[in-house]
């Protein structure tokens, strides 16, 4: 009696966290019907985990400045709480424009 | 098989034999997977958002830099590069920084041409700006939270312009299922932004849209623009290309570098789960190894002794595993990540004013059950061992 109590439990527990992995797992259909039309009349504006500009453009966008002073902190979640940082688990280095700099021969490269 | 099931069955049982042993193994798991999941799922489900910004918004972007921070474009730039061959259009555009009320709440200004704003009335509740009169603004959701802000309201000037300050009025506000960055965004046209920042002939970037196949070529040749060089040598502003493609490329090395941080502390977590595991389950439970002991002495195998013992922990990590999905799910779905967001999210309070995204992927998951399994399976096999290669005798003293 006690094992099939336990393995009755147990298949419901795995059939509801399917349930949850499906439908946590897809797309939101109405945030993606409204997406294309926010960012393709903004240029694309927002792509960080800043919702401001209180920590600088990168933050926020890194297509506004891609200067990242201030918001490279190691410490995911942790450093949320510490103020002027922004420390959080989604990140990104600043953009690489232009592709690999090739140098002359007396050392020097082209103007990024 | 059927003597190697019923041994399993026994395991099954096992899991009731010492409720509370179970019940603090569940919960345990549980504190340390929950944090994970919902981590790992407001995190990928940003991704997925930034994805579609870069995705949609134009081909390339040009910004001003001087002493490595972003400097204005003179307002001309974007009727200069509208002019280069392989350019589809380029619409000037002006982000800047605000503050509201009278606490002083920070929102991002966004001020764009009036061609650009038509057809897009679904992502906003209300109507779009337009020039003229009062400085129209479309508002954000969390704005319009916090400062309690309707439509048609009238917000008194909030800026400072030596020809004189005029008055705002909410016409819209953005929907809550927009994209997250509309929390604190006010969006109005490109005049009243300029007139707002007292910045007539500037501009903070352009936006660029390609004819297909041009985008590389007009990437190469906009920093050789004579226009740009001539803003060079004049006012020291470098000009900065940034494309789409670029964009996109720093999303998977970022979140690789922070995801496996993030990771890490969770695997420090399990350590020390480990330890937790050890006291709770085994190593100071004399009435396991008193049961061990009887086990042994009425002609069980330690081999069977071990595979009860594997199937009671693979009960007792698939449960909490599960358990732990249920309650990220809950927390995320239902109670739209309280509390968490704002470790996420820079911006957003402890109760979120809009839909948090999120994607519960099944790898984090699948990763949680496995971390989980062989927690527990430390916690269990080893002690089981050492009781099963015990003499009965010691054992069940």
């Amino acid at each position: 009696m006690r094992p099939r109590v336990v393995l009755v439990v147990l298949v419901l527990l795995v059939s509801a966290a399917a349930a949850c992995v499906v439908d946590g797992d897809r797309p939101d259909a109405r945030r993606a019907d409204l997406a294309e039309p926010f960012h393709h009349a903004l240029g694309g504006l927002g792509f960080g985990p800043a919702l401001d500009l209180t920590e600088g453009c990168f933050g926020f966008d890194p297509r506004l400045s891609d200067s990242s002073l201030g918001s490279d902190e190691p410490i995911p979640a942790v450093a949320a709480a510490l103020p002027g940082r922004t420390g959080l688990l989604f990140s990104y280095h600043p953009p690489r424009r232009g592709g690999p700099t090739r140098l002359s021969e007396d050392g020097y490269g082209p103007s990024p | 098989m059927v003597h190697l099931l019923e041994i399993a069955g026994t395991g099954l049982a096992a899991v009731l034999l010492h409720p509370l042993r179970s019940l603090v193994c569940v919960v345990a798991l549980a504190a340390v997977l929950v944090p994970y999941l919902v981590g790992m799922a407001l995190s990928q489900g940003l991704q997925a958002e930034a994805e579609a910004s870069a995705r949609f918004g134009a081909d390339l972007y040009v910004t001003g830099g001087r002493f490595g921070r972003p400097a204005p474009l003179p307002r001309e730039a974007a009727q200069q590069i509208r002019q280069m061959d392989g350019v589809a259009d380029a619409s000037p555009r002006i982000v800047g920084e605000i503050v509201l009320g009278k606490d002083r709440i920070p929102a991002v200004l966004v001020g764009l041409p009036e061609e650009r704003l038509t057809d897009w009335h679904e992502a906003v509740d209300g109507k779009l700006p337009q020039p003229g009169g009062p400085y129209e603004l479309v508002i954000g959701t969390t704005l319009a939270d916090l400062l309690h802000l309707e439509i048609g309201a009238t917000l008194p000037p909030f800026y400072r312009n030596d020809r004189g300050e005029r008055l705002a009025r909410v016409v819209g506000i953005f929907r809550r299922e927009c994209p997250p960055w509309e929390a604190r965004l006010v969006l109005t046209t490109l005049d009243s932004a300029a007139e707002i920042f007292d910045q007539p002939h500037a501009i903070t970037d352009v936006l660029v849209t390609c004819r297909r196949g041009y985008q590389a070529a007009v990437a190469r040749r906009l920093a050789e623009l004579p226009f740009f060089s001539h803003l060079q040598q004049s006012d020291s502003v470098r000009v900065r290309v940034t494309s789409r493609e670029e964009l996109v490329a720093v999303l998977p090395s970022g979140l690789l570098h922070r995801g496996g941080v993030f990771q890490l502390h969770f695997v420090l977590a399990f350590a020390v789960g480990i330890l937790v595991l050890f006291v709770t389950s085994g190593l100071g439970l004399a009435e396991r190894r008193r049961e061990i002991g009887i086990l042994k002495a009425t002609g069980w195998q330690t081999d069977e002794i071990l595979l009860r013992g594997g199937v009671e922990s693979l009960c007792l990590s698939m449960a909490a595993a599960c358990g732990a999905l249920l309650l990220a799910w809950l927390w995320l779905r239902v109670g739209n990540a309280y509390g968490v967001a704002s470790y996420f999210l820079a911006g957003v309070g402890t109760a979120p004013d809009f839909p948090v995204p999120f994607r519960l992927a099944p790898v984090p998951a699948l990763l949680g059950f496995v971390i989980a399994l062989a927690l527990v399976m430390t916690g269990t096999l080893y002690p089981s061992y050492r009781a099963a290669t015990t003499p009965p005798r010691e054992a069940m003293r």
